[in-house]
């Protein structure tokens, strides 16, 4: 008969961590040893019925003192407030998310017409070198080339500055309904 | 503080709701005492709450705060000088309860049924067995998680439950139990 093998291997093999080659080799061995099979086989029934075991419960006063005693003993502390309703906060992602989309897309139209050929001149006649009465032609490109940067900038931010305009209104607003209760 | 250990505000009673069942486990299964129950589960928490910013999410959240129970346990049988000379965290864990309680009253309530026999001879085990047995076949926690916990070698870990489980079977069948297991 082989020799018995570690306890580590015994203990692995009840709990399901024994793989691969030692594995095979620990059943090989069990195959053989009447001995280590009833020692698997009251290990196994032990480990069994202490996992069966249910956790004590833990009293209800004690859980609400513990919370009190927390909240009472740091000012990091925040109690668990209700927090926004789901449909609240989705609706504010989706609005999000469309400015940021609509932000993206002006940016693309507009880099997609200047590089079809067309001109900030085209787009915003008001804002060209010769709005702005650059006759020369080096200058000309230089200030064509900076409003064409600033107006696809300006576009990126319009969604921020939309968002920033709802937020002031939505603020304006709770202000004014807490001051009306 | 959420359960992957990032800091922020903490929500007391989520980390109260998350963790009492684990903390109260591990005092049950650590401190004979009942009547000192109540009192170690607040400071576990309040040591939990204190040690929060030191907390670096290498662990998980349950495991730390298991430790923090463990050695909160620990700390309270050391300062209150409780029917046994306590000295280092390591010999407490070898050590088996304290003797004297739980009641007369508990001790019949628990001959009544195989389950709570069962859970005394559990909790008459030394602590090094006891509480490995607890964490990994009722908490469901790995064995380096509880070598986390415990501060000791993971080959330690899977010696002392496999020599709890060997000492829990002794005790069982030694002590006129009757049928308690199959």
């Amino acid at each position: 008969m082989d020799p018995c093998l570690d306890d580590v291997f015994k203990l692995d093999y009840l709990n399901g961590t024994l793989f691969g080659g030692d594995r095979a080799l620990f059943e090989e061995h069990l195959a053989a040893c009447p001995a280590c099979r009833r020692e698997i086989a009251e290990l196994r029934e032990t480990a069994a019925a202490v996992a069966g075991l249910t956790p004590p419960a833990v009293p209800a006063a004690w859980t609400a003192a513990a919370k009190a005693r927390l909240r009472a003993k740091s000012p990091l502390l925040v109690a668990a407030a209700p927090s926004r309703p789901i449909s609240d906060r989705r609706r504010t992602n989706v609005f999000q998310y469309a400015l940021v989309t609509a932000g993206v897309t002006a940016g693309l139209a507009l880099l997609f017409w200047l590089a079809m050929g067309g001109t900030v001149r085209g787009l915003l006649p008001g804002l060209s070198a010769a709005g702005l009465g650059a006759s020369d032609p080096s200058v000309a490109r230089t200030v064509n080339l900076v409003v064409g940067v600033l107006s696809l900038h300006a576009l990126l931010f319009v969604p921020s500055i939309i968002e920033n305009v709802y937020r002031l209104v939505r603020r304006a607003g709770r202000r004014g309904r807490r001051a009306l209760t | 503080m959420d359960r992957e250990g990032k800091t922020g505000p903490v929500d007391a009673d989520r980390l109260v709701e998350d963790h009492k069942k684990l903390v109260y486990h591990l005092i049950h299964r650590t401190v004979r005492d009942r009547s000192a129950h109540e009192e170690i589960f607040q400071e576990v928490f309040l040591n939990v709450l204190e040690s929060l910013p030191r907390f670096e999410g290498r662990s998980k959240l349950s495991t730390w705060i298991a430790s923090i129970a463990v050695h909160t346990c620990y700390k309270f049988i050391q300062e209150a000088g409780r029917r046994e000379r306590v000295g280092s965290f390591g010999d407490w864990l070898e050590a088996g309860p304290e003797p004297g309680v739980p009641s007369d009253v508990q001790e019949r309530l628990e001959r009544d049924d195989i389950r709570r026999r069962l859970e005394r001879r559990l909790g008459e085990l030394p602590r090094k067995y006891a509480l490995p047995l607890t964490l990994f076949y009722l908490e469901g926690m790995s064995y380096q998680e509880i070598a986390d916990i415990l501060e000791v070698p993971l080959g330690t870990v899977k010696s002392h439950l496999f020599r709890g489980l060997k000492e829990l079977r002794k005790r069982i069948e030694g002590g006129g139990d009757g049928p308690v297991l199959g």
